[in-house]
């Protein structure tokens, strides 16, 4: 397993502080600067920008704005624009993405307005962290409509990415609501619409593990075995009955779960399942004096995930 | 395991230490004219750190010129021994249980600061530059601020005669107060610099040091770093054999790349030392004191406090601790 990190390959600082600290492989913010538009020279740049800093490129962290599912659900729910009309643009930016030897996309399915939280300072020691309200329990209103409308994206855009060979690892930034990709059934729903050694999931381990609970480990096993975790996103959550919170890494604190919780026995489960792909955290607390990027929280998630790295891979 | 960092006396120290997940400071032994650690000064350092929820739990070393005499074996090294002593009684009236000391004359010594990793800077020690540059490579201070060069040759007999004469005066004061000494090791760990002896640079010299004086407060700050850059010793089977003797109140954790004649400070995770076996081996000496992260190279866009580097240093600390106590439950 890998050392990643997701930096903004337009600043030499973050190139720079990944490389210091160990980052082996880099995955780019979808950022251009004011003035550019996302073209090949664009994705071209990000490339070459992250491979001089003697690092693997790993992908897109995300696809830009305009792109991604997200808007794309919620621009069809209001009738903005028709379907066919956004997926061709998202099949020539996948198609541009290929050209340029970009290995992978990450394409977030968060339901467009279901993910509010407040950022509040009330970590450890007053670090800043967001808050959540916990989904609706009620389920997904139109949840049919969703699925149909994402089933037509994954038709439309699989395919090309498979042509172009860009990997598109598939997952929520945020705690799934009812009946979206809520469970391992509809998980693999999504990666079957398609059927393509394209079609992967990014694991962001704590949105998956407040989302799966104790059935986290048994997904792990279950879509490493078809070779369909193509990242995994370490990060902390702790969850209260209206709210969850985020954590720092190392307050693996769980009573309701407390294996899952647990960075050294998760990243024990993904050794032993035979993964061998990237390990990046995910962005942290708010640290007293810190950028807005959160380079020292940064520097202590990475510090903490390559301990781990190092005692997982030593023990056989 | 008690993780813990330097910690100066600011809010935005004391804060960064406490999200990054340390419970134990180690400080600076505050300044003053009297040549005493002060108790008020120690008190009012563990207010603003409580806020915090962090516990003083040892003073690195005093100011030099608080027992430079003493070293050196010059005139007015008693008075500075009754001030010494009077600091080991503030230090137990405010609960602070240990106090380091070096007995380095000449102060630690580098001779360059090299890229590493990524282009971060860090230490490195060649010992012929040393030797060719040798009071350039002085890093002690007094706090005039020039460098405190020897006027006459003192051997190792010499040297060890004055820290006799400290520890037989200081130890029977701190084992009164409960108070542990803790000797550092000479860094650069060689014998001699500029015709200066260096005796605790060498596994025989701190066991030397701790029989000196046969007691549980006479101890040793372990660093890590300093122990691994000596020539051919295997710092693993120093912390077993120290540790066993439970001589071991304090321990810096630090990685080098190389061994004397020559070494470079690197970070944790890159170094020759296996670290999780030294963080297992600690745990199975029963090491239950403060272990502070010691050095870190310098990254790109720090603060002047090496908030980055420190927090990563400490990250990878938390995850080989926590690494060790749940294997060790698990066995």
């Amino acid at each position: 397993m890998n050392l990643a990190l997701t930096v903004n390959c337009w600043s030499d600082e973050d190139l720079l502080f990944a490389s210091q600290f160990g980052v082996t492989h880099i995955m780019a913010e979808a950022s251009i600067p004011h003035g550019r538009m996302w073209d090949r020279h664009a994705l071209a740049a990000i490339r070459n920008r992250a491979t001089k800093a003697n690092s693997t490129f790993s992908g897109l962290a995300d696809l830009p704005q305009q792109y991604s599912i997200s808007s794309y659900l919620q621009q069809i729910q209001r009738n903005e624009i028709t379907a066919e009309e956004r997926l061709d643009g998202v099949c020539a930016f996948v198609t541009s993405a290929g050209a340029t030897g970009i290995p992978m996309i990450v394409c977030d399915c968060d339901i467009p307005g279901t993910s509010e939280s407040v950022v509040v300072p009330e970590g450890r020691a007053g670090a800043l962290i967001h808050k959540y309200e916990r989904p609706e329990s009620t389920g997904v209103a139109n949840k049919t409509a969703l699925w149909q409308h994402l089933t037509r994206w994954l038709q439309r855009v699989v395919p090309v990415a498979e042509k172009a060979q860009v990997k598109l690892a598939f997952g929520t930034r945020h705690i799934s609501s009812m009946g979206w990709l809520d469970s391992i059934e509809t998980m693999q729903h999504l990666i079957a619409v398609v059927p393509s050694h394209y079609a992967g999931f990014n694991f962001r381990h704590s949105v998956i593990a407040q989302t799966l609970g104790n059935d986290t480990f048994t997904a792990i096993r279950h879509f490493n075995a078809q070779k369909k975790i193509f990242m995994v996103e370490v990060g902390n959550l702790r969850s209260h009955l209206s709210h969850v919170v985020e954590a720092f890494l190392d307050e693996s604190i769980s009573e309701d779960m407390p294996d899952v919780a647990d960075m050294l026995r998760t990243l024990q489960v993904y050794h032993a399942a035979g993964y061998e792909g990237t390990v990046q955290p995910a962005p942290p607390p708010g640290l007293v004096g810190d950028t807005t990027w959160g380079h020292k929280g940064q520097a202590f998630n990475l510090g903490y995930i390559r301990a781990l790295l190092q005692v997982v891979e030593r023990v056989r | 395991m008690k993780i813990a960092l330097h910690v100066g006396p600011t809010r935005e120290e004391a804060q960064f230490a406490a999200q990054v997940g340390v419970t134990h400071a180690v400080i600076g032994g505050p300044d003053s004219p009297t040549g005493i650690v002060e108790y008020e000064a120690l008190t009012a350092q563990q207010a603003l750190f409580a806020e915090y929820g962090l516990e003083i739990c040892a003073i690195e070393n005093v100011p030099n010129h608080f027992y430079d005499k003493v070293m050196f074996g010059l005139p007015g090294r008693d008075e500075q021994i009754a001030n010494y002593c009077t600091t080991i009684r503030n230090m137990q009236r405010a609960g602070i249980p240990i106090l380091g000391y070096h007995w380095m004359l000449l102060g630690g010594i580098t001779t360059d600061y090299v890229s590493g990793r990524g282009g971060a800077r860090g230490r490195r020690f060649e010992l012929p530059t040393a030797l060719r540059h040798p009071t350039a490579s002085l890093e002690w201070r007094n706090p005039l601020g020039t460098i405190h060069v020897p006027d006459q040759e003192l051997s190792a007999d010499h040297v060890w005669d004055n820290l006799t004469y400290f520890l037989q005066r200081v130890v029977p004061v701190a084992e009164e107060c409960n108070v542990k000494l803790a000797a550092h090791p000479d860094d650069a760990p060689f014998p001699s610099h500029m015709g200066v002896a260096r005796i605790l640079s060498s596994l025989d010299g701190l066991q030397r040091a701790v029989d000196t004086v046969p007691s549980p407060c006479n101890a040793l700050d372990f660093c890590q770093g300093t122990i691994s850059e000596m020539e051919g010793v295997n710092v693993i089977d120093a912390i077993y054999h120290f540790g066993r003797q439970n001589k071991i109140a304090f321990a810096h954790f630090r990685a080098v790349s190389g061994q004397m004649p020559k070494f470079d400070e690197v970070f944790m995770d890159e170094g020759d030392t296996d670290m999780f076996a030294a963080m297992q081996a600690y745990k199975d000496v029963g090491f239950d004191g403060p272990m502070r992260a010691d050095h870190t190279p310098r990254v790109v866009g720090d603060n002047q406090y090496a908030h980055r580097g420190f927090a990563f240093e400490v990250g990878y600390m938390r995850g080989l601790a926590q690494a060790v106590d749940s294997m060790t439950s698990t066995a």
